[in-house]
């Protein structure tokens, strides 16, 4: 019984372990800028088409959805606040920040995962480097910095869609649609809309890393962890926008 | 260099090393002393590889303590370290080489990120270079490691662990999975970094032969390969065999004893003439 809470005590302690040292090292030297940037296109402009097209048929079908429910309530001319307040506040972050998990999350725990099992990570200990400051560091900064350059750009390609939508199908005009979209965010919209890309950027890293760093058992052993990261991820940018949402209302 | 014989260049104190449930390292202690070339046998899972690394600091031990230079490691900071692993060169079994570097960034690559270790830009291209050409694999600088065989790779494995000039080495199964020709090739370099720089060498190995070559054979640099040298002189070599059996130290001796051994775990790696 022991042994079986053993193990998810110690994964919690080594992943806060492995949390506390990337941080520190944003500010210890040395810092590896070049491979900050090499994240940064990794991530940022490796994700953009996906998220490009993730952002715009997610705006375009709520703009579908929302005007058959506003129909009813003869609200039609109210699509474009529903589809900005809908993406900015909740789809975009959450959508654009799932596609980034899929794909990077897998991309850093495969790549983490396999420089394990091949000792490259022993390499790196003995030959003077160290792997979370060359390794985590610089995705975590990478990613935090792009994730919410992302979301804005998904943010918009949505409303973007949603605005097609409005003006093809629903005979909408142009200010009509721009304006109530654009009248309806707050401040405090675009505050949460960027802080939650921000906040699963470490979700989204720190738990690659994490399976990547803990990879045992060969091949099989990275597929495991590749797998574990994505769910792991996908599964804490839920739980995080529970909370961070939770705190938004209560404002 | 001279190399004072009695100086202890790493010290096994009653180490154990733990996994779970798993004893990997059961209360070891032996003491490898300047210019010793020491070959450690043992069948996979025997504990080879962890105590390695468990001598370059990358594993903590559960209890006792671990020795390198007369410095205890238990307690350092992985940036203190660093400075004691900058004079330790180490062969990892699949060889550790960077797969995203070419063969000469992963051979320069301790002398940009080893602070002790770290040359001016111009300097270094001409260091790895030389540590290439000891390995006669010059010809290899902007390959990348995907691009070699196994066994050029365990070379350029060699050539990175030697760059620095290391007065320690050491050698985690180097000779695992090669063919016998190209297997003698690395042991010959192992035994050529050994007597031409001096080295104390500790090689973690299943073959009886790769133990057998080091303690039998001298580098001669008129002819450029290993001799054997007369049986007189073998005790000069400063060879020691220990063999691992399940994390505990089953032998540790000379040649002779270890030929002579009737332990029946031992007797399996010593390969008698019929």
């Amino acid at each position: 019984m022991l042994d079986t809470l053993k193990s998810p005590v110690l994964a919690v302690q080594d992943f806060y372990l492995l949390t506390g040292r990337a941080l520190r090292n944003i500010v210890r030297p040395p810092h590896y800028a070049a491979d900050i940037y090499l994240q940064m296109d990794i991530i940022g402009v490796g994700s953009l088409p996906i998220v490009i097209c993730v952002g715009f048929f997610s705006g375009a079908v709520m703009a579908m959805q929302m005007a058959k429910a506003l129909a009813q309530y003869g609200a039609v001319g109210q699509t474009g606040q529903i589809v900005a307040i809908t993406l900015v506040r909740e789809l975009g972050p959450v959508l654009t920040s799932l596609m980034v998990a899929g794909r990077t999350a897998s991309g850093i725990a495969s790549e983490l995962g396999s420089m394990k099992v091949t000792e490259q990570i022993d390499a790196m200990r003995a030959l003077g480097t160290d792997p979370i400051q060359k390794l985590v560091t610089p995705r975590l900064i990478a990613a935090c910095f792009v994730l919410p350059l992302l979301t804005i750009i998904a943010d918009f390609v949505g409303i973007f869609g949603g605005f097609l939508i409005a003006y093809f199908n629903l005979s909408m005009t142009p200010d009509q649609y721009w304006n109530t979209a654009w009248q309806a965010l707050s401040y405090t919209d675009i505050f949460f809309g960027m802080l939650k890309p921000f906040v699963f950027a470490f979700a989204i890293v720190l738990t690659g890393c994490y399976y990547g760093l803990s990879t045992t058992g060969g091949t099989q052993g990275v597929g495991r962890a590749t797998t574990q990261a994505v769910v792991v991820s996908s599964v804490l940018i839920f739980f995080l926008t529970f909370f961070i949402t939770r705190i938004f209302v209560s404002l | 260099m001279a190399h004072d014989e009695s100086q202890s260049v790493l010290r096994f104190e009653h180490v154990t090393v733990r996994f779970f449930e798993a004893t990997a390292l059961d209360d070891i202690s032996f003491e490898v002393t300047s210019g010793e070339t020491r070959v450690i046998f043992g069948a996979a899972g025997s504990g080879k590889t962890v105590l390695l690394k468990t001598a370059l600091g990358l594993i903590k031990p559960d209890s006792g303590e671990v020795r390198v230079f007369g410095q205890a490691l238990s307690g350092m900071q992985e940036t203190d370290l660093f400075r004691i692993r900058s004079r330790i060169g180490v062969l990892f079994q699949e060889g550790g080489l960077f797969d995203s570097l070419t063969v000469e960034e992963n051979v320069a690559y301790p002398l940009e990120n080893i602070a002790e270790a770290q040359l001016p830009p111009d300097e270094v291209r001409a260091r790895a270079s030389e540590a290439l050409r000891f390995v006669e694999l010059e010809q290899t600088l902007d390959k990348f490691p995907a691009e070699l065989s196994g066994g050029m790779r365990r070379r350029v494995g060699i050539a990175r662990a030697i760059v620095t000039e290391p007065p320690l080495m050491l050698y985690d199964s180097p000779t695992a999975g090669l063919d016998p020709i190209t297997a003698f090739t690395i042991i010959d370099l192992i035994a050529k970094e050994r007597d031409l720089k001096n080295t104390t060498t500790v090689m973690a190995t299943h073959r009886y032969q790769d133990g057998h070559f080091l303690a039998t054979c001298r580098y001669n640099p008129a002819v450029g390969r290993a001799e054997p040298v007369a049986e007189a002189e073998e005790n000069a070599l400063g060879t020691v065999f220990m063999v691992l059996n399940q994390g505990r130290i089953a032998f540790e001796g000379s040649l002779g004893e270890f030929q002579a051994s009737k332990d029946p775990y031992v007797a399996k790696f010593v390969r008698r003439e019929e």
